[in-house]
């Protein structure tokens, strides 16, 4: 992971996401799994911006699907994690499981 | 536009906005849930959603936009630069004219200077705090850069006999033969690389001087080159 930055927190999610939808991962689908489990109505923009900052760094790749009737002939731009993304993500979740050890306790009492 | 679209203006703002590479994904993202919103509850409901769709995306995509082209940078700095200058322009030349007449030559020579001064300053001034950020490096793969590995710092001087032609097609060479980190993985702030880049020029523009003169430009840009601050911190 470059700097050893962690993930910010939409790219984290963004990343679940891809993690989720396999292989049907693309702006819709991305952004109504993220709408329906968290609860976070996303534009397709900012969906769109985070899938591109992570394209740029190696974490995502993304091919064009084919086009179809229900797009008005457009085609999808398929997502796919990439061993880095998994690497960076697996990063991220240790940070947030190692920070939130033992808190349970005192998170129920604030 | 498919006949289902639930509001073609709106569409056609968002692809106003969007380059080549992601316009047709994202509408058509857009057109497929309005669709799907507008089977699930009614038109109008599905035109307000893709609207407000729009509305919320034009903001992040256009930022998008901006960093992908690293046009931000130049143009921040562009503007704190002009802004900078502007204010000591104006307080330089109000405390020139209370001391001189206008019309004096003075007061012209003065104004030269310290116009002069404001450029070189506000330059150096606005490109401190952003000295390390990305967007200041050149592009990696920009060959007169290779000239930053001190392995081939040699090869330039080299190179400086038989002009850029040859410069250029060398270090592709010795770029392909030994393939150093790219330039992203090390850290080397931009008034290095201006440094390193702006004395590479000079030796090349001056052959004769740095072939002649140990003390050349050529040799200040080999110095700089094999120094252990810029060379090797990635």
């Amino acid at each position: 992971m470059p700097r050893g930055d962690l993930l910010g927190s939409l790219e984290h999610i963004v990343l679940l996401a891809l993690v989720r939808l396999e292989a049907n991962a693309y702006g819709m689908t991305i952004r109504r799994e993220i709408e329906e489990r968290t609860g976070r109505n996303l534009s397709i923009g900012a969906v769109y911006a985070t899938l591109d900052r992570l394209e740029s760094k190696g974490y995502v790749s993304s091919f064009l699907g084919e086009p179809t009737a229900e797009r008005g002939g457009r085609a999808k731009r398929l997502f796919r994690i990439q061993a880095e993304g998994n690497q960076a993500l697996q990063t991220s979740q240790d940070a947030i499981r190692k920070m939130t050890l033992g808190l349970r306790k005192s998170w129920r009492t604030v | 536009m498919n006949h289902r679209t639930p509001s073609p203006i709106a569409i056609r703002l968002l692809e106003s906005v969007l380059s080549e590479t992601v316009r047709d994904a994202i509408v058509g993202d857009l057109i497929e849930e309005s669709a799907l919103r507008a089977g699930a509850s009614n038109r109008v409901t599905a035109t307000w959603w893709c609207w407000w769709q729009v509305a919320r995306s034009i903001l992040p995509m256009l930022w998008s936009e901006l960093r992908h082209r690293r046009s931000l940078g130049t143009l921040s700095v562009a503007l704190a630069a002009y802004l900078l200058a502007s204010v000591i322009e104006f307080l330089s030349t109000a405390a020139i004219s209370n001391l001189f007449h206008p019309d004096a030559a003075l007061a012209y020579i003065l104004g030269a200077i310290v116009g002069l001064a404001t450029m070189v300053l506000g330059g150096y001034a606005v490109q401190l705090p952003l000295g390390s950020r990305d967007f200041w490096r050149l592009p990696a793969n920009d060959t007169l850069l290779a000239i930053k590995y001190p392995q081939i710092a040699t090869l330039v001087g080299e190179a400086t006999k038989v002009g850029l032609r040859q410069e250029v097609m060398e270090l592709r060479l010795v770029r392909q033969r030994r393939e150093p980190a790219p330039l992203s993985q090390r850290r080397c702030n931009f008034s290095k690389h201006l440094g390193t880049y702006g004395t590479a020029h000079a030796a090349r523009l001056r052959p004769s001087i740095c072939l002649n003169h140990p003390s050349s430009w050529f040799q200040l840009a080999k110095m700089r080159l094999t120094s252990p601050r810029c060379a090797r911190t990635g």
